[in-house]
């Protein structure tokens, strides 16, 4: 072989190293990470407790304690050992907290740990560590995996640049909402980098207009985070595609932060991933309830008139229940205004119905309390005031949310874009996903994977963007405002806020 | 050595002398969706095992529900002792969540698995004296009474099912705790 040849070889074989890392990791240690986060390989692996109980790998697996990062997770008065390459080959002594000394690591001592639960330096590990049983390829695959652990692999993250992905509304249905909110996100973050980014990192956006079905908006979604590869999804629109753009963030194992939708997937389902910025339909009926029920249940019969979206199925469904919970006799779901007659509280869900729905109700002379989330209300609901019909409706947000701080930001960035006054909500949404994703990047730390991204939303608590109502996660709380605004209209006393929780 | 520790941590304790004063009987789902009375319907005049999961916890729950799985197969299909597991996350920990859940210890009947409201899981967790305000500070702890005689043990959750099945065997033939006024 030549000397020209073999650089050529040589560059060749580095540059498809690159490119494998590039994309996060090798095809061997993909592989291995699907063991060390799922217990499954290629062959089966098998997981043995103290006295013999076995289970599937997939039931403990290794990331399930030491966390996808392989740095421990502390829960439950266990302390799961820090597995990463660091830890384990420190090239001297280390005395764990519980008295086990051991040198460092190599692949047999790693290998005897893994299945007899001996450390490196021949003690019992604790009997909350299994013993595994795999194939040789499995192991090896997982070795490998665990050589990169501590290591910043997580797509979009380099050294002087993060990459963002943003959903935007689709072009077919949404056009300029889709150009306002890249317009303003676009101008908070160019201000953000101009300070100086978040720990030396320039914030750069790339975004993506899916439109179609769900399904097609899903598809669309899952091609761009494998050709643009951003660290996560922020002020994301999800509407009307919720499941299949949550299923693809759960997938592809990125965050995402959607920014306001009806069916808040973080409350429905909630998701390793997702998170969702406010109330929903089925939240913000929850509050409707409440509302109404403050202002007496006894002796009212109460129905939900659902929509014909088998998506808000559910929605109706809990909110029967809702309202069983609330005093209210006998609550029913029904198609339309058959089955209403006996009906004195009425909460609405079928946006498309509404203006007849009005009709019909006006014709009957039906007199009663009406609850409608502002998601499916139109203008007639406010022009229409019929002194024997009490409306309420429920706003997830409101610009009175907005407080003087985040309304000088919002003015210099409409300054900025120039941008006319339409989508006020949706770009005060986009602004507070913006804010959130600010806070959570700088609580994370300069070190910045997925996890610590996640685990820094999932610790935020009253984080007052100035742009919605305050937000707060949890790891069983994936929506951030979980409240309604209610406004009785007609009634100058203004709207009430109600925030009934999650829910069961 | 630590398993010794973990046996002698397993101290009997005079808990309740049963009834509803002591163990409130809350109305829970269990993982059919099925209400259920605690203490009426699963703990009354039987000998029960429970411990505290939830479905999302991931490090010594799954060890747990092993154990229960591994105690279920021990103690056969034709035995008197209920296994109950409580959940401390009933926000997320619907039936059919931790239906899915047991399935993956090859849960059996026998085996109930509940979730609720909040408050009425949290009234439960105070009665039984393991309520912890941070779930994922909770510890790993099963419950092993016996309401006919009114004892009870509190052990480490993470002990092997051999040792449950001694616990048990303890509490089955100990002596009951004298009623007390008031109970």
């Amino acid at each position: 072989m030549s000397r020209t040849v073999a650089v050529v070889c040589i560059a060749a074989a580095c540059s498809s190293a690159l490119a494998a890392r590039a994309g996060g990791l090798s095809s061997l240690e993909r592989r291995g990470r699907g063991i060390f986060i799922d217990g499954v390989g290629a062959a089966e692996i098998v997981a043995t407790l103290e006295d013999g109980v076995r289970v599937a790998g997939a039931v403990l697996p290794c990331g399930g304690c030491h966390g996808s990062d392989g740095r421990g997770r502390r829960e439950g008065g266990v302390a799961p050992s820090d597995i990463t390459r660091e830890a384990l080959a420190r090239p001297y002594d280390v005395t764990t907290a519980l008295g086990r000394r051991h040198g460092p690591y190599d692949d047999r001592l790693l290998k005897r740990a893994i299945a007899m639960g001996i450390d490196a330096g021949g003690n019992r590990l604790s009997l909350v560590m299994p013993r595994y049983v795999m194939s040789q390829d499995d192991f090896a695959a997982l070795a490998a995996f665990m050589r990169t652990l501590g290591d910043p692999h997580d797509p979009g993250v380099e050294d002087r640049r993060l990459v963002l992905g943003v959903v935007l509304p689709p072009r077919d249905a949404l056009p300029a909402l889709g150009d306002d909110v890249r317009a303003m996100l676009t101008a908070y973050f160019d201000a953000a980098n101009r300070a100086g980014g978040i720990y030396g990192r320039r914030i750069d956006l790339v975004y993506v207009q899916p439109g179609g079905t769900p399904q097609d908006r899903a598809d669309g979604v899952r091609a761009f985070l494998r050709d643009e590869s951003p660290f996560a999804l922020i002020g994301s629109f999800t509407d009307g595609a919720e499941r299949e753009i949550a299923g693809v963030a759960d997938r592809e194992e990125t965050p995402l932060l959607a920014m306001m939708t009806s069916n808040a997937r973080g409350a429905i389902a909630p998701s390793r991933y997702v998170r969702d910025l406010v109330a929903g339909l089925a939240e913000q009926s929850r509050a409707l309830v409440r509302a109404a029920a403050l202002r007496g249940s006894h002796g009212h019969r109460a129905a939900v008139v659902r929509a014909r979206d088998m998506r808000l199925r559910d929605v109706a469904d809990a909110t029967v229940g809702e309202l069983r919970e609330a005093g209210f006799s006998d609550p029913a779901i029904v198609d339309g205004i058959e089955g209403t007659a006996d009906c004195n509280l009425l909460l609405f869900l079928d946006r498309r119905e509404l203006t007849s729905f009005l009709a019909s109700l006006a014709r009957r002379g039906w007199k009663g309390t009406l609850l409608v989330p502002a998601a499916i209300a139109d203008p007639t609901l406010f022009e229409r005031v019929d002194p024997e019909i009490v409306t309420l409706v429920s706003f997830p947000m409101l610009p009175a949310d907005a407080t003087s701080q985040a309304v000088a930001i919002y003015e210099q960035l409409v300054g900025v874009t120039r941008l006319g006054p339409a989508h006020l909500p949706a770009r005060l949404a986009a602004l507070a996903s913006a804010a959130l994703t600010v806070d959570a990047l700088r609580r994370a730390g300069r070190t910045l994977s997925r996890d610590r991204f996640l685990d820094a939303i999932d610790s935020t608590s009253q984080f007052r963007s100035g742009f919605v109502p305050p937000l707060t996660f949890g790891p069983t709380r994936r929506l951030g405002s979980t409240g309604s605004w209610v406004l009785t209209i007609g009634d100058p006393s203004g709207p009430v806020w109600i925030d009934p929780g999650s829910g069961l | 050595m630590f398993l010794t520790l973990l046996i002698a941590l397993a101290a009997p304790w005079g808990f309740a002398a049963g009834g509803t004063t002591s163990i409130p009987d809350v109305v829970l789902q269990d993982q059919n969706g099925r209400s259920v009375r605690v203490y009426t319907d699963l703990l009354k005049g039987r000998i029960v095992v429970m411990n505290f999961i939830f479905t999302s916890c991931t490090t010594i729950c799954s060890p747990m529900g092993a154990n229960f799985g591994a105690l279920q197969a021990r103690l056969g299909p034709d035995t008197d002792v209920a296994l109950v597991s409580v959940s401390l996350d009933p926000l997320t920990d619907t039936p059919s969540r931790l239906k899915q859940w047991s399935e993956r210890f090859g849960a059996r009947p026998g085996w109930t698995l509940l979730t609720g409201p909040q408050d009425e899981i949290d009234r439960l967790l105070v009665a039984l004296r393991v309520f912890s305000p941070d779930r994922f500070a909770h510890s790993p702890i099963v419950l092993i009474g016996n309401d006919a005689t009114g004892r009870w043990t509190r052990a480490n959750g993470l002990l092997p099912p051999s040792t449950l099945v001694t616990l048990i065997g303890d509490l089955r033939a100990g002596p009951a705790v004298p009623k007390r006024e008031g109970h």
